[in-house]
């Protein structure tokens, strides 16, 4: 059963930039693109584990900041011909709050 | 870092010999070596280009600081209106310099502080202003990481 909790307001997130909610399993990056969607992806990048939340945000995509990997915001699928995935949790916006489903975010275990 | 200098100065520190920031052609320049940083002056690489000389080699980071800020504070006081170090040094010679920085400890000191008072009125740091009100938004927004799973 999904259980939304309000993380933060969806102004506390810069257009195209990311923060970063501390989970068990390490940072879940919350990603709010340049046209207010806002996107939950592990902060991990499927290379080499770069920083996604550090990354710049184009589109419903990101790029990775340590070797330039593009991310893609709605599936965490790698971009062009690089492979790789990274997991993506549910988020949404409802009256300017960011919502996470706990019960998705806290249920994950240890690959 | 915001003082006023006779023309302008720039410095230059390789962290190695093999010197990739081109330290020995600036203002001022510091080469790390094993047994400790050579600090040069007076080189340019412009219209005149030219390679600093030694000014001294010292042991510690703490002197290359203070040799740093003595210097400025004696160009900064001597030096006429756009002449670049390597043009006052010219006028002056490296000695007069070196007998003022370097061996006079007491004038080095005296320099330092010197240079201080002017860097309180003007040292600014960009940052600081930006750090005390926005240094939140680059927290995680919230931790979960203590949250069980039912
Ligand atoms: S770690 Fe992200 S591109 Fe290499």
């Amino acid at each position: 059963m999904s259980d939304w909790i309000d993380i933060a307001a969806l102004s506390d997130i810069p257009r195209r930039g990311a923060r970063v909610v501390k989970t068990h399993l390490g940072c879940v990056a919350v990603f709010r693109t340049g046209a207010d969607d806002v996107f939950a992806l592990n902060n991990a990048c499927p290379h080499k584990g770069g920083p996604l939340s550090e990354g710049i945000v184009h589109g419903n995509a990101v790029t990775c900041p340590l070797h330039n990997w593009v991310i893609s915001l709605e599936t965490g699928q790698a971009q062009g011909a690089d492979e790789g995935q990274v997991a993506t949790y549910p988020a949404q916006v409802k009256e300017g709050r960011i919502l996470l489903d706990k019960s998705v975010l806290v249920s994950r275990t240890p690959a | 870092m915001g003082s006023w200098t006779p023309h302008k100065l720039k410095l230059g520190v390789s962290g190695c010999p093999r010197n990739c920031a081109e330290a020995t052609c600036k203002d001022i320049g510091v080469v790390c070596v094993d047994s400790g940083y050579q600090i040069s002056i007076g080189g340019a690489a412009g219209m005149d280009v030219r390679e600093t000389e030694l000014l001294v080699q010292v042991a510690t980071e703490a002197e290359v600081i203070d040799v740093i800020k003595a210097v400025t504070q004696l160009y900064r006081e001597n030096a006429r209106y756009l002449d670049r170090i390597y043009k006052w040094m010219n006028k002056v010679g490296l000695d007069w310099i070196k007998e003022r920085v370097v061996d006079d400890l007491a004038e080095r000191t005296a320099l330092v502080a010197r240079f201080e008072v002017s860097q309180d009125i003007y040292r600014h740091d960009p940052w600081a202003e930006h750090a005390a009100k926005q240094a939140q938004s680059y927290r995680p927004v919230a931790d979960l990481a203590l949250e069980a799973a039912e």
